[in-house]
């Protein structure tokens, strides 16, 4: 296994290396490390867009959640994909023609006023390094298991190659790099539903095995295991649909195209993509993680868990169904999805800290070109330290769980100052500004005092808020925020104009 | 805010509001989404078909913006 397994992954390192050179010798300045000098075509940006949210909460956290909870995973398939097809309806058009790099330029380019850029700086930060942690524990979980290495060492390696792949290849190297594994990760992923059903002897055969062998029986299937209750089903479905609606590494990717037509193009390609994919690993490959691994003794740890964590079970799949060499496949194309998000992420949060955070810091003066890439080359390294000791407090949890954590805080955040400066004449850049720190604070302070964080990390025994899926309080309290704050300063403030 | 776009957005949460109410606990989903179709449950089926539904609506907003 180990030997089949290394050569696929240096041959995924290699061919991403390869890469990162042949984009280093295009990058020019700003234009290219920030948005690839908004030169890729709108099909190309389809794909990278399909490669970028395809991440590793898909390919591994999702079939592991529904290892646990069965059928109830369906909204965290579902409600993603209504977020994108509302970004198709209400974002993408006037995001880019407002926006150059950054989040903060779409705002600022309606409110005029610098003081929005660190506020959109640090959100986008946040909701991005939520979601590297998620990629990050991953990817330790990954390597762990294919190569015996320990979690540590492993986000460390991963962090090493991320950290070179965006500080040389900036946005260029990330889109080929997502390109090329959306194309391997789609034609594994049809791979490895095909294998399913021929070996569970058709789908309704593998679905009553899956049946038979989980502990839930036939209820594995219906919804409401979660037994989230109206509250928190309401507001993650929330949180879901407007955060995708506002993840900064996904929207900086409609800055690579030339023209809003090539945007739309590349959203819709995406998310056909993207939805085709994740109904295959929820139709097929989810419940033969459960009908081929559970229970299965060649896959299980000394206390009858799964070997290596839940996250693991496509892994596991894979092996049980196609050997060591379709092992080596799957866990190099896992590997290659990581590496791709993690780019895209690193990206996301080097541009915000160098072209948002410093310019606010000189008070709107901005750096030369030169030293701006130098700053972003710096940030890639601090967010790749960063991520690596989050990923090594928060390695047991489900990567799932966190990539919706950062869905909520964009709901909170990005989404509301996206909106509101883009469809609202009256927002005014106090109104903006306060919206932005009130949701990021509030949706922030309550994930942590919520049951998954103040229980399960901190160790608490009752968690403060009873909900881990805060975003129906924490949206309204930003846009009321943004209102309220806008109302009171409008005679003080040049409102923006509202933009159709 | 087009009409257009407000429409585009009840249309979502909508199509939406079923599943997220199915979600809430055990009961909420009526009995016949366990019945098998093809060996498989209907509520599978269900989500399959949630899916083609919203990547639908992606092209038919895509294709009223074109027009």
């Amino acid at each position: 296994m180990i030997s089949a397994s290394i050569g696929y992954f240096f041959a995924t390192i290699a061919l991403t290396l390869g890469i990162t050179i042949w984009a280093a010798r295009r990058n020019t300045g700003r234009d290219s490390y920030y948005a690839a000098n908004a030169s890729i075509g709108g099909f190309q940006n389809g794909l990278a867009i399909a490669g970028d949210y395809l991440s590793a909460g898909t390919v591994l956290g999702i079939v592991g959640l529904y290892f646990m909870v069965g059928a109830d995973v369906s909204l965290y398939f579902i409600a993603p994909i209504g977020g994108l097809a509302l970004s198709l309806a209400l974002l993408v058009g006037p995001l880019r023609r407002l926006g150059r790099y950054t989040l903060g330029d779409v705002v600022q380019s309606r409110l005029q006023d610098p003081r929005m850029r660190p506020v959109l700086g640090a959100c986008t930060i946040t909701i991005s390094l939520i979601n590297l942690v998620a990629q990050m524990v991953g990817a330790g979980g990954l390597i762990s298991v294919v190569f015996g290495l320990s979690f540590d060492v492993a986000v460390i390696v991963v962090g090493a190659l991320m950290t070179f792949y965006v500080a040389f290849g900036g946005m260029l190297a990330a889109t080929w790099v997502q390109i090329i594994k959306a194309v391997i990760l789609v034609g594994a992923v049809i791979a490895l539903s095909l294998l399913c059903i021929a070996a569970g002897g058709g789908l309704g055969s593998l679905y009553s095995r899956a049946a038979e062998v989980h502990k839930a029986g036939e209820q594995l299937f219906q919804f409401g295991a979660l037994n989230l209750g109206l509250f928190s089903s309401v507001s993650m479905a929330v949180g879901m649909v407007t955060g995708m609606m506002s993840m900064p590494h996904l929207l900086i990717r409609f800055f690579t195209v030339p023209d809003e037509a090539a945007a739309r193009q590349s959203l819709l390609v995406g998310t056909t993509i993207i939805g085709f994919t994740m109904c295959l690993v929820f139709l097929v490959v989810s419940p033969a993680g459960i009908a081929f691994v559970a229970g299965n003794p060649a896959f299980q740890d000394a206390s009858g868990g799964v070997s290596g964590g839940s996250n693991m079970i496509t892994l596991h799949l894979a092996r049980a169904l196609g050997g060591e060499v379709f092992l080596g496949v799957m866990s190099a194309v896992a590997f290659s999805t990581i590496l791709a998000v993690v780019a895209g992420l690193t990206i996301a949060i080097s541009s915000a800290a160098s072209h948002d955070l410093v310019t606010a810091m000189r008070k709107g003066k901005p750096l030369s070109e030169r030293a701006e890439v130098g700053v972003f080359r710096g940030a890639a390294f601090l967010t790749a330290a960063a991520a690596v000791a989050l990923a090594i407090v928060f390695k047991h949890e489900n990567l799932t769980f966190l990539i919706v954590m950062g869905m909520t805080v964009a709901s909170s955040t990005t989404f509301p100052l996206l909106i509101l400066s883009i469809y609202w004449s009256g927002l005014t850049a106090p109104g903006a500004i306060a919206a932005g720190i009130v949701g990021l604070i509030s949706s922030v302070s309550l994930i942590v005092l919520g049951p998954a964080f103040w229980v399960k990390v901190l160790g608490f025994d009752e968690a403060v808020f009873p909900s881990d899926y805060p975003a129906l309080i924490t949206m309204p309290l930003a846009m009321l925020t943004a209102w309220v704050v806008s109302r009171a300063t409008v005679r003080s403030s040049v409102p923006a104009v509202a933009q159709p | 805010m087009t009409r257009a776009q407000l429409g585009r957005i009840a249309l979502v949460v909508v199509l939406l509001a079923p599943l997220v109410f199915f979600q809430a606990g055990r009961g909420y989903a009526p009995g016949w989404f366990a019945i098998p179709l093809a060996g498989v449950p209907v509520s599978i089926w269900a989500t399959v078909a949630w899916f083609f539904i919203m990547v639908s609506l992606a092209w038919r907003f895509a294709k009223a913006d074109a027009a």
